[in-house]
């Protein structure tokens, strides 16, 4: 296998990664808020899944760009296409505009859903006041997977 | 859609008489809201509140509803549909005067109802042992000497019984509704004699409320009250009501952009989903639910909302081609929905990726030298464009209706300005160039002479802080790119699904591989409808929140906040 292909491969492995990564730490912090709040009021299920599963898209994307490398590479049909080391690093450098985004937005994201489950034990029928301010921190991930893809698809001619 | 004025009342009324009142009121559904004095203003204030004296009766009409509350209503008919259990006419209507003898037949039968029901369970629990027929014909011979008793017959059922029920069922339901509303009654001072209540209610209801004021001899004073309380009257778009709404309730003198927001939200969800049969599945199941079953009122709105935004889906992904991705494009039903495609595959050479055409399509650079890609995201660009406007000119609007016409002018200038810059950098002929440059000018110089700002500096000041919302009008129209993103997310993965099926089946051609063909399909293709599901409600969701409602909209007005005279068997003639 060339140098290249590792190299995309190891851009893959970060944009995926670090959406992990990110989800990972965000749905962490909302579950273990809301099952504080569950134990009190197990009626709020649906809405603490509805809040737990903002974080979880992070990942969605770093996963998105992952496929996208290994399509545009040939990797996943197993037939990689020669590129020259050149390009492999800029499949690596693209997994950062996502790997970053995702990372960060998706621990923000999950500090946001902790006060929206603060405002669904007090305040129920403001539910979807939480689902909005939480939902504002997706475009900071959006605008790193745009950049990203503009990468990929655009910049990058194999 | 319309918004209606509301009345005010003052009564003069005790707590009997507005029992009577209320009676009537919910027979007849009328929206009424009682008010407070004290909302009313400080010249209202002095009205002092009184304490109502709750009477704990227990007579038979308590017990039998009491009754109605443990078996909860369906359950109550499903004794009567179900299992037939069936007494005469002559033995209801003698119950209904008697109404211990009714109290009677009805707790005998349902307690043979749950006799019935604890037989059904044993015999599901364990199948083999029970001995299901000879309890049964214990049971059947119960049933029939109680029909014997109660002397029953099996014509009537349908036709008188159940109403004769439901009439009965309703008047326990109006009584005990009326005992459970709070009781807003009001005095002067502590030892006057006169007893008063205020109401409100819409305009359009006053003939039928002073009929029933007239009919009971009650006095009332119509009060003036200039607050904006208003009804909302929209029952075709209600889904997309509460998206508004939970801003805040818009006053006669707002527009009412409820029907801009059912076409932009359903619009952008499409976008979003960007996937016909996606979206015809949303469509089915939420249009099952609504029409076909039961659900929770507050349930209603969301699924209301997802069963339109489910069709726009149906019509953007039928035009662009996705059918759970590209799931059909090798089977013959291909030829049928190819037919509803307007935007074409780009024809490629290359065979490097033959599974997936999305990505072939992005991938090869035909679109006049513009990457796909590219031209999607200004597409979004320009749809988030159209949303701004839109925004501005409802704000011009505004404006215009509480004729604050310099407030009207800025808009407009500003909408222009906008306009012209755009217009301005786009590539068109120089001669026209120069003409929108001198236009833009122009509107920039109304923008700084009509705005609120006092002073010739305050003006400049203004003008200035008006000018700096270019920044926010870029931001915000950039802010549509994320429809695009997550439309190709949902495309992409669900692309994927399909190869990974294909992958599947061509490692292992057989029977087992057309099951796991399948399940790989099942699996995947609900995953990706869940998440896309999640983001194509929350995004354009965001960009209403966020973009588009605060460039315009006040919510001020407080809605008429009317009593519960909902019936579970509707209006009844008693």
């Amino acid at each position: 296998m060339n140098f290249s292909v590792v190299l995309a491969l190891v851009g893959v492995g970060l944009a995926v990664g670090m959406g992990a990564i990110g989800s990972c730490i965000g749905v962490g912090k909302i579950t273990k808020v809301g099952a504080g709040l569950l134990s009190k009021d197990p009626e709020r299920f649906p809405q603490i899944l509805a809040l737990a599963a903002l974080p979880s898209t992070q990942s969605l994307y770093g996963l998105l760009f992952g496929f996208i490398v290994l399509i545009k590479t040939g990797l996943i049909s197993g037939k990689a296409i020669d590129f020259d080391v050149n390009t492999g690093y800029a499949f690596l450098l693209a997994a950062f505009p996502v790997g970053i985004a995702t990372l960060f937005s998706g621990i923000a994201q999950g500090e946001a859903a902790t006060g929206g489950i603060k405002i669904l034990a007090q305040k129920p029928e403001n539910f979807t006041q939480a689902i909005v301010l939480t939902s504002l921190i997706e475009s900071f991930a959006i605008f790193g997977l745009v950049i990203s893809l503009l990468i990929v698809f655009v910049g990058i001619n194999i | 859609m319309a918004i209606y004025k509301t009345k005010e009342l003052m009564l003069t009324i005790d707590s009997k008489e507005l029992d009577i009142f209320l009676k009537q009121v919910i027979k007849d559904n009328l929206p009424i809201e009682f008010l407070n004095p004290s909302d009313l203003g400080q010249e209202w204030a002095f009205f002092e509140y009184i304490q109502p004296n709750i009477e704990s009766e227990t007579n038979d009409l308590n017990l039998l509803s009491e009754l109605f509350k443990f078996y909860p209503i369906k359950g109550f008919w499903s004794l009567f549909e179900d299992n037939r259990i069936l007494f005469t006419m002559n033995e209801l209507k003698h119950s209904i005067n008697n109404r211990k003898d009714l109290m009677y037949i009805v707790s005998k039968l349902l307690y043979l109802n749950e006799r019935k029901k604890k037989l059904i369970d044993i015999t599901k629990r364990n199948a083999k042992e029970s001995n299901f027929e000879v309890e049964n014909n214990a049971l059947k011979k119960e049933i029939e000497s109680v029909y014997k008793e109660l002397d029953i017959d099996d014509e009537s059922i349908k036709d008188v019984i159940i109403p004769e029920f439901k009439r009965l069922y309703s008047a326990i339901e109006i009584e005990k509704k009326v005992k459970e509303l709070p009781r807003n009654i009001f005095k002067t001072t502590k030892n006057s004699e006169a007893y008063f209540c205020f109401i409100a209610f819409p305009e359009s209801k006053e003939y039928s409320i002073n009929k029933v004021l007239i009919e009971n001899n009650i006095a009332c004073k119509k009060i003036n009250w200039n607050k904006d309380l208003v009804v909302w009257e929209n029952k075709n778009f209600e889904p997309f009501k509460q998206i508004s709404e939970s801003l805040g309730v818009i006053d006669q003198n707002e527009f009412d952009p409820t029907v801009v927001i059912t076409f932009f939200f359903a619009f952008f969800f499409a976008l979003a989903i960007n996937d016909a049969l996606y979206g015809l599945i949303i469509s089915v199941f939420t249009g099952y639910i609504l029409y076909f079953k039961k659900i929770k009122p507050n349930l209603k709105n969301i699924f209301g909302l997802l069963f339109i935004s489910g069709l726009f889906s149906l019509v953007v992904g039928a035009f662009t081609g996705s059918w759970a991705g590209n799931l059909f494009e090798k089977t013959p039903i291909n030829i049928i929905l190819s037919k509803f495609q307007l935007i074409k595959q780009i024809p490629t050479d290359s065979d490097k990726s033959e599974h997936l055409p999305i990505i072939n399509e992005l991938l090869n650079k035909n679109l006049n030298g513009t990457s796909p890609v590219v031209a999607l995201l200004v597409f979004a660009v320009f749809i988030g464009i159209i949303h701004i406007f839109t925004a501005l000119i409802i704000k011009a609007i505004n404006a215009y209706k509480v004729k604050e016409y310099d407030h009207f002018i800025t808009e407009i200038a500003w909408i222009s300005f906008l306009i012209c810059s755009i217009l301005y950098f786009s590539p068109i002929f120089i001669f026209i160039k120069f003409i929108f440059f001198i236009l833009g000018i122009v509107s920039l110089g109304l923008v700084f002479v009509f705005n609120s700002g006092k002073g010739i500096i305050g003006k400049i000041m203004k003008g200035l802080i008006q000018l700096y919302e270019l920044v926010a009008f870029l931001a915000d129209i950039l802010s549509y790119t994320r429809l695009i993103a997550i439309g190709l997310t949902g495309a992409i993965i669900a692309d994927v699904i399909n190869l990974l099926a294909h992958l599947v089946y061509d490692a292992n051609p057989s029977l087992l591989g057309s099951v796991l063909f399948v399940v790989v399909l099942l699996i995947g293709h609900s995953f990706n409808l869940i998440v896309g599901l999640f983001g194509a409600y929350i995004n354009p969701l965001r960009l209403h929140y966020v973009e588009f409602l605060p460039k315009f909209y006040k919510g001020k007005a407080r809605q008429l906040n009317v009593i519960d005279t909902n019936l579970t068997y509707g209006i009844i003639k008693i």
